[in-house]
């Protein structure tokens, strides 16, 4: 064969081949070294354990800290230092057993917290009998104020891992709603305003008061294939202090403190898969860096939403599952998430903001064979930090934190 | 073929032909076991079998039989009549024949009997292909728990177990009518009751790349795996709840395996036995084949206890010991035997679980504390056993392994025909390269400790 020959066939293989076999990672998680994972505590002993670490909220505080709350068959309370870079547990919530998407941040550094009965968003182990909880003996989820600050100066050096010590410096501000779980929790204005389960009350909590204002349901009744109904899993509060959510039919509303109102838009709605408008709920919104809001919905879209104008632009669907569980913001101002449906596996992706486009980033594998290694099937939160890492909350029976470092 | 072609291929012929002369002969000074082995029907169907091994009250011999792509099934050995058969193909056992969809190819779970004498198995998925689409309706259904009653020679479908996943393991509390499972790729704990036909899913316990390949059940139905490092997590059907205790297998740093790739290794017990009484469990640990006696009794975890390396005797106190086997089993004698992996000479070591050129029987007097490694396995026509990985001690003292026997080149499948099980069996090509002109069968083979001595 002649060398020129053999150049092209070189050329022609090469060109054909596809990945190397060396880099079949590529094929499940696009960019191994910007993952990472951290357990939930200290191993071996200070650990919040199986069954009680589900992530179901993250939230950024006034101090730049993460806190997160889990879910199980005790809630805990956990807080990640960036200075240090693991997670420290603060201990559980005596009497909760979930904080599902219900961490909302004071600008006075304090944590607000609202509380519910575990498995309220979906089906749980042990049948679809978990509306039977909602009974007399369930007060209503609390409200609850946790003081990083006074806990901070309290710490002591620990003698003996003790994984079972409650949550120090923390308030009970009351029930919310009697008979509710608070299912989604948000801050601003000096005020918290919350979602409740099962019957889809929209409130606001008066933070000079300590006055909690139940707006009612706006939700409608429950479906039976989805108990989760219409009640939204998220709300976002707009740049004149309005409050959005998601009601029956995936149509928004949104709370106008001015009035103290809640107003419905009955023509502006969530993107959905045809046939499945009636079950449209908001998953989760993420504020971009000029205010633009962005939403994600449970049929896996994602949408852009204009206050101003009532515009909502569909902007496709990232992944083949459904449920959008987690949206945040870069530093450099793209939109990254994390979805996926319960018994399938999270997927990460990412729209580029400036060019409009989608690319997936795979699944949450972190694989530091053999030190250790993780694959997450479920997140349900994700939130930015203040130097650009992105958190995201694993959901699964043994959860973990994971770390992602945004790349272009 | 062309010139070119001949030479591409000449320095893996050289390759297995240096392998074949290094590893096949044995020194003068090797000991031989011999056991004697029968083929399954189909025999150049079958591939591989893991754990799915049961010699039942009534005398007769389960195995499960996988076919990577196709279906899998169980074989019946009944060793009154010597004679054998197949309870059928799981995916028209599972109503699945036509589906198009990844096959029910293993059984791979523990075989276990209830107290009623029916024969308890689930199945399972085999190339893994798509980790990343295995929930998506071209993906894998989910493993089916299965009874045989032996009355009736029938097979029953009791219904996919998790959706999407396999039945990796099994046991059973015969006592409370149980079945436990762990599945893959999920790693989630399962719990079907017999009584109620009901499937209890615990949620995830282990990443998908460390999954116990066994379950143990103590005498107060509490069922053990590993979940991380060696350490147990136990549930306890009274309190309903699984626990990661803090107990933990005797064991090394991780280093480099022999014949396991070092992304798949894993630190738990391979495999289980349980004292007469099944007051004690017998973990055989993976990394160094080190056999650990656990009394869940002794403290609020339990104890372990290491009572000594039972690999083959040329690995003893080295650093290299070769990535431990399922093939273990208590017999009626209190011995443990285990077929272990071993290499002959100075072999390649590859990273492929059972990769050597040999297997061995090491025996464990746990009356005495006596080990002693009765050398290589051969079976009829001095063929050498590989890749044992499952065990069974019947009621009479006879103990069976189910490994692959080398045959003659042309006479048996493709070794390197096997197509890769991990997502991260990162170079299959290499794997086919190394067993590139090794042939086998899949044997049942039957040792008769009596008759050896």
């Amino acid at each position: 064969m002649k060398p020129a020959m053999i150049v092209l066939a070189a050329a022609a293989l090469l060109a054909s081949s596809g990945p190397l076999a060396a880099q079949e990672t590529s094929v499940y998680t696009s960019n191994p070294l910007r993952l990472d994972l951290r357990p939930l505590g200290h191993p071996p002993l200070d650990l919040i354990p199986p069954d009680e670490s589900a992530v179901t909220s993250l939230v950024i505080g006034a101090d730049g800290r993460l806190y997160g709350g889990t879910s199980g068959r005790r809630a805990h309370l956990f807080v990640l230092d960036p200075k240090w870079g693991h997670v420290f547990p603060l201990g559980h919530i005596p009497g909760a057993e979930s904080v599902f998407h219900s961490l909302a941040p004071a600008p006075d550094g304090s944590i607000y917290i609202g509380t519910s009965i575990n498995n309220q968003g979906r089906p749980g182990d042990k049948g679809r009998d978990f509306l039977g909880r909602y009974s007399k003996d369930f007060p209503g989820g609390h409200l609850l104020r946790f003081d990083p600050d006074q806990e901070l100066k309290s710490r002591k050096r620990m003698q003996r891992p003790d994984p079972g010590r409650p949550v120090p410096f923390v308030k009970d501000l009351g029930v919310a709603i009697p008979g509710e779980s608070i299912v989604c929790l948000i801050s601003g204005g000096e005020a918290l305003y919350g979602m409740t389960f099962p019957g889809g009350h929209f409130f606001v909590f008066d933070l000079r008061t300590g006055k909690v204002s139940d707006k009612g349901g706006v939700c409608g009744s429950p479906l039976n294939e989805e108990p989760f109904g219409s009640i939204p899993r998220a709300l976002v509060r707009d740049s004149k202090g309005r409050v959005w959510g998601s009601g029956d039919y995936g149509a928004l509303f949104h709370f106008e403190p001015g009035t103290g109102q809640v107003v419905h838009h009955p023509d502006r709605r969530l993107p959905s898969e045809l046939g499945r408008e009636y079950k449209a709920i908001v998953d989760a919104f993420a504020v971009g860096p000029d205010g633009s809001i962005f939403g994600g919905t449970s049929d896996g879209f994602i949408f852009r939403f204009d206050p101003e104008n009532l515009k909502i632009a569909n902007l496709g669907k990232p992944i083949m599952s459904y449920r959008i569980r987690g949206l945040a913001f870069s530093g450099d101002g793209d939109l990254w998430g994390v979805g996926g449906e319960p018994g399938a596996a999270a997927r990460l992706f990412v729209y580029r903001t400036a060019t409009g486009g989608y690319e997936s980033a795979g699944m949450l594998h972190v694989n530091r064979t053999p030190y250790y290694a993780w694959l997450a099937y479920e997140a349900e939160s994700m939130v930015a930090g203040p130097d650009g890492t992105l958190f995201i909350g694993e959901s699964n029976r043994t959860a973990h934190l994971y770390l992602l470092f945004p790349w272009r | 073929m062309s010139p070119r072609n001949r030479r591409d291929h000449r320095p893996w012929l050289i390759l297995s032909a240096l392998l074949l002369l290094s590893g096949a002969p044995l020194g003068a000074d090797q000991k031989i076991v011999r056991m004697e082995s029968r083929m399954f029907p189909n025999p150049m169907v079958w591939d591989s079998n893991y754990t799915a091994l049961l010699a039942a009250s009534d005398g007769r011999v389960y195995v499960g039989l996988n076919q990577h792509g196709a279906g899998a099934s169980v074989a019946v050995y009944d060793p009154k009549t010597d004679t054998m058969k197949l309870l059928g193909d799981m995916n028209h056992l599972a109503g699945e024949a036509n589906l198009n969809a990844e096959p029910q190819a293993k059984v791979h779970t523990q075989i276990c009997e209830g107290p009623d004498g029916r024969i308890y198995f689930g199945t399972h998925l085999s190339a893994f292909f798509g980790f990343a689409t295995f929930s998506k309706p071209d993906g894998y259904p989910g493993g089916h728990w299965m009874v045989y009653d032996p009355r009736t020679d029938a097979v029953t479908d009791l219904g996919i177990a998790l959706p999407s996943n396999g039945l990796l393991t099994m046991t059973m509390d015969p006592k409370r009518e149980r079945l436990y499972g762990l599945t893959y790729p999920q790693a989630h704990f399962l719990v079907y009751d017999i009584r109620t036909g009901r499937t209890t899913d615990k949620g995830q316990v282990q990443n998908w790349d460390a999954i116990s390949r066994t379950l143990a059940v103590d005498d107060w139905s509490r069922v053990y795996g590993c979940w991380g490092r060696g350490k147990l997590y136990r549930y306890d059907p009274d309190r309903d709840i699984i626990e990661n205790l803090q107990v933990q297998l005797p064991q090394r740093e991780v280093g480099v395996p022999v014949y396991r790739a070092y992304w798949e290794t894993e630190q738990t017990f391979t495999a289980v036995a349980h004292s007469a009484d099944h007051k004690k469990i017998y973990f055989l640990e993976t990394g160094s084949s080190y056999l650990v006696e656990y009394d869940p009794h002794k403290g609020p975890e339990g104890e372990m206890n290491l009572l000594g390396q039972i690999s083959a005797e040329r690995y003893a106190g080295k650093r290299d010991v070769p990535y431990a086997m399922i093939s273990f089993c208590r017999g009626p004698d209190n011995k443990i035997y285990y077929a272990c992996n071993s290499g002959l000479a100075d072999e390649e070591g590859n990273p492929y679980w059972g990769g050597g050129q040999a297997s061995s029987l090491v025996t464990y007097d746990l009356s005495t504390g006596r080990k002693e490694d009765l050398g290589v396995i051969r079976v009829e026509n001095e063929l050498a056993a590989m890749h044992p990985n499952s065990a069974s001690a019947a009621a009479d003292g006879t103990v069976y392994f189910i490994a692959r026997v080398i045959e003659p080149a042309g006479q048996g499948r493709s070794a390197s025909g096997l197509p890769a099980d991990l997502v991260l069996e990162k170079d299959p090509v290499h794997k086919k390269q190394i067993y590139e002109g090794e042939t086998y069968t899949l044997r049942l083979l039957i040792y008769k400790p009596a008759k050896a001595r």
